[in-house]
């Protein structure tokens, strides 16, 4: 690699890793998976120089990324496997040290909670989380139509508060007991 | 009820909004770092091969040259080298076989002449005697110590040779006449 392009490439590494990252991390849940990815994608973007010629990087990047990261997912609809149903079944009121150590973690039990969503509703949910990404490049990267994009949103939002709010009943059920 | 809980409303949109924002992981230096890295593994290879291909195609041109140059025929300097016995020359000849090492023998006796008459002053005579060397010395014992029809066999091809051509007295008949065949 040319010197002038080095620096270019590392520039453009430095600036949109962290985005990659957050988009693989949003389908994969797995850091680690998430880092391969972005890997994978920068590698992929050196080798065929489409790096050069982007017109809108962030979009580009997040199709990518998410194509990627689908082709890993265990399942390519449906939950995945490590975030089966018995692993997203709501905290008891048991006190076992590990559920308790969990049930401190209020965002670590939603984010499990949203795990759990189906594929179809969770994929928008957490691409909606990025901020860089408007709801019209979130349909361009799932490829369906950007009301559809909307529904499946409001509709993920919906499923998840209700979880959310039995868990927290049975919570507030537990330390009542 | 929690629904309608403008706090908790907050609470879950903070939840939701870092779920793919993992605050321990996908550092941006990390990643450059570890991108980087990996394209520098994917190049070295690729460097290497260059070099290696490069080096080899170079070595084999140089090899290629060095062995065309030896295979070709060296001028022989007939004036330089010494004349051997006539016991020697009148040797039978080698089998077909060792041409091979008939010519590196051949090879080896003219750098040895060659070297033998180096430094020596330029005689009249021609060409300029020069001492044996050791194979020929090895070989006249040889000859000596042969059985008596080889050593009889020797003396008359030496015989031979030593005597002066003679050449018949060419005729040459008139075209008219009748003697024509």
């Amino acid at each position: 690699m040319a010197r002038p392009d080095e620096a270019e490439f590392t520039a453009f590494v430095k600036r949109q890793s962290r985005f990659v990252f957050r988009v693989a991390y949003s389908v994969l849940r797995h850091a680690h998976d998430a880092e391969d990815v972005v890997q994978e994608v920068f590698l992929k973007l050196y080798r065929n120089g489409a790096w050069r010629s982007m017109r809108d990087e962030q979009a580009f990047l997040a199709r990518t990324t998410w194509r990627i990261a689908v082709d890993r997912l265990p399942h390519r609809s449906g939950v995945p496997e490590r975030y089966a149903e018995s692993d997203v079944e709501l905290p008891s009121a048991a006190p076992n040290p590990e559920q308790s150590a969990v049930a401190a973690d209020w965002h670590g039990r939603v984010h499990r909670l949203i795990d759990g969503l189906p594929e179809e509703l969770r994929q928008p949910l957490a691409l909606s989380t990025i901020e860089e990404l408007s709801s019209a490049e979130i349909a361009v990267i799932l490829g369906i139509p950007e009301g559809t994009v909307r529904t499946r949103v409001l509709r993920a939002r919906q499923l998840l508060r209700e979880k959310v709010m039995v868990m927290e009943q049975r919570g507030y059920a537990a330390k009542r007991s | 009820m929690l629904q309608n809980d403008p706090e908790f409303e907050a609470k879950l949109a903070q939840a939701v909004a870092s779920y793919a924002d993992p605050a321990d992981a996908g550092h941006a230096q990390v990643l450059t770092a570890r991108v980087l890295s990996a394209i520098g593994r994917k190049q070295r290879p690729q460097r290497w091969g260059l070099r290696f291909v490069l080096g080899t195609a170079t070595l084999a041109c140089v090899l290629l040259i060095v062995f065309l140059t030896q295979r070709q025929p060296r001028p022989v300097n007939q004036s330089a080298r010494a004349p051997l016995p006539a016991s020697v020359l009148a040797l039978p000849s080698a089998p077909a076989s060792a041409a091979s090492s008939k010519v590196h023998i051949q090879r080896f006796h003219l750098a040895a002449v060659r070297d033998r008459t180096k430094h020596l002053p330029k005689l009249d005579q021609f060409p300029a005697p020069a001492p044996m060397t050791e194979q020929e010395k090895l070989l006249i014992q040889f000859v000596a110590h042969a059985p008596p029809s080889t050593q009889q066999l020797i003396a008359k091809t030496q015989k031979e040779s030593d005597e002066s051509l003679r050449i018949a007295k060419l005729t040459i008949p008139d075209l008219n006449s009748s003697n024509q065949p």
